[in-house]
């Protein structure tokens, strides 16, 4: 008899659903809006932190080594340097191959090519190029090798050139990201309340329903079970809805960010996180429906 | 069956809606309780309901005093009692059977039992052929019909009917009071509020004259009078 009940409840939430045309587009619509800022903002924190790790992997220190230093020592150099704590890459280039590369680079301009031709000698050092996972363990591996043993054979640091770049990027990083927690919470609770009252709204021409329920002996359960399946099916709608809307704008996103150079391709991203993102969507749409449904119904249910 | 016993109903200091009134209804019995405007009617109605509970004194129902009754019972008291109104209270987006059915759905029970009481009871008000008709297509007194068959699909032993004319013309009205009586040979109690002069002369049977929320006289087989 209690299964009956809750089957009957669900699919009278279920047509009522459709039945209420106007009101379902309305709740569904406040709800999609909700899931959608949300789901922007956490694009943004996402796509940011992942821009920003890119560029601190383009970013590396490079030691350079003066005369004195022969390969023995930079191969000892090396080993050192990787047994520091955090480093993930280290790298050594003698000045051939950093001259053939760079002249690789600048092949187009035949002035600069001319120049280096003329010049007898190769105008570049060798240098061991270090990254790290942590940026801001540069500075201590610099303080370690200026003070260390290989002193003598290090020409110079090109580390305090980076320094300030890395430094901001790491203070915008950390401040964009609590920005849009913060405005994460504080949304989701607007749209608690907005939704709320919408609901609410929908819910008064509802009144003479409930009344007529609790006339012919419906139990409490019984009535608030179809409303709230009706604000799971707006969570569930205004969740399929953001995340299809999700593909046009990664597209035009990435026609805008066609030419930027940047290493990031909004339509592969979506798709791997398309799924996630659409749980998320789901679970916070549900919750918000749910939530607002059973808040609504509960003030018309005193006797 | 029921019993009033020394019931007064106040909603505020100023505002008394039955005074000390004492009714003893027994079961079969055809009801009428009459008066003006503002005089009580509703409000002691509304006691066998449980939509409101006195201020003093006491219901009894079946033996049982309603003010006993908790707040999780009360759906289940209400399915022992059928109730109609003035304006038919019935579901627009739901059909004539669906309104009906709708009333043993509540009550847990299964489709093939629904689909037998609900066709039975739509026979006996007269409305074999309107079953998938919305309230909007249908009359005043259809519409009161479909509310009378929702209100007695449950077999209450009591159906309220609470100024169930008050929205028909003289033909559609006299066409309910008679399906009340009906309804009251066929053995269901019935408690009926009106202050129509022409509904208490015609069904002619116990009448209850309500006055400022006093019952001022209690005749076995009364006229309207005031
Ligand atoms: N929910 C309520 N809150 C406050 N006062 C009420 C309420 N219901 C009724 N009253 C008051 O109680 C008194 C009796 O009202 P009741 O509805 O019982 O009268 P009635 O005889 O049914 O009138 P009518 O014939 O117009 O339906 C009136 O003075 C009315 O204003
Ligand atoms: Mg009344």
């Amino acid at each position: 008899m209690l299964r009956l009940s809750i089957i009957r409840a669900i699919k009278s939430g279920v047509n009522n659903f459709f039945r209420n045309g106007w009101l379902s587009i309305t709740s569904v619509s406040v709800v999609s809006l909700t899931l959608f800022v949300i789901s922007f903002l956490m694009s943004i924190v996402f796509v940011s932190n992942k821009l920003f790790t890119e560029i601190r992997n383009k970013i590396g220190v490079n030691v350079y080594l003066n005369e004195k230093a022969d390969k023995e020592i930079a191969s000892q150099m090396m080993e050192e340097i990787s047994l520091m704590g955090g480093v993930t890459e280290v790298e050594y280039t003698d000045k051939k191959e950093a001259l053939t590369s760079f002249k690789q680079k600048v092949k187009e301009n035949d002035i600069i090519i001319q120049a280096i031709d003329e010049l007898r000698e190769n105008p570049l050092e060798d240098f061991i190029s270090i990254k790290v996972k942590d940026p801001r363990k540069y500075e201590i591996i610099e303080g370690k090798l200026i003070t260390g043993e290989f002193k003598d054979y290090i020409l110079k640091v090109d580390y305090s050139e980076h320094k300030t770049e890395i430094n901001n990027l790491d203070k915008i990083l950390s401040s964009v990201t609590k920005a849009g927690l913060i405005l994460i919470v504080f949304l989701v609770f607007v749209a608690v309340m907005v939704v709320l009252n919408s609901i609410r709204l929908t819910m008064y021409t509802h009144k003479i329903e409930i009344e007529i329920m609790r006339l012919v002996g419906a139990g409490n359960w019984f009535i608030k079970l179809p409303f709230i399946t009706e604000g799971a099916l707006y969570g569930l709608a205004a969740s399929i809805l953001v995340t299809l809307s999700l593909y046009p704008l990664a597209i035009l996103l990435a026609s805008a960010l066609e030419n930027s150079g940047l290493q990031l391709n909004p339509i592969l991203l979506l798709n791997q996180t398309i799924i996630f993102a659409f749980l998320i969507h789901l679970l916070i749409g549900i919750a918000l429906g749910i939530f607002s449904s059973y808040v609504a119904i509960q003030r018309y249910l005193r006797i | 069956m029921i019993e009033y016993r020394d019931v007064s109903k106040l909603y505020s200091e100023e505002n008394i809606a039955l005074i000390e009134v004492n009714i003893k209804i027994k079961s079969g019995e055809f009801v009428s309780i009459v008066g003006q405007s503002g005089m009580g009617k509703s409000s002691l109605l509304k006691l066998l309901t449980l939509e409101e509970r006195p201020t003093e004194g006491r219901v009894i129902f079946n033996g049982v005093d309603l003010n006993e009754i908790t707040k999780k019972e009360i759906p289940i008291h209400r399915r022992r009692i059928g109730v109609i109104f003035q304006d038919f209270k019935l579901l627009p987006q739901r059909t004539a059977f669906e309104n009906v059915s709708f009333a043993l759905e509540v009550a847990g029970e299964k489709p093939s039992k629904i689909k037998k009481s609900v066709s039975q009871i739509l026979d006996i008000v007269g409305l074999s052929d309107k079953f998938k008709a919305y309230p909007v297509q249908l009359s005043g007194g259809e519409q009161q019909r479909v509310a009378i068959a929702r209100a007695l699909v449950n077999h209450p032993e009591v159906l309220i009917a609470d100024e169930p004319t008050g929205n028909l013309d003289v033909i559609n009205g006299r066409e309910i009071i008679d399906l009340l009586l009906k309804i009251n040979e066929l053995g269901t109690t019935i408690i009926l509020a009106t202050h129509d002069k022409e509904t208490v002369n015609r069904i002619n049977k116990r009448v209850i004259v309500m006055d400022e929320g006093r019952v001022i006289r209690d005749q076995a087989k009364g006229k309207y009078m005031i």
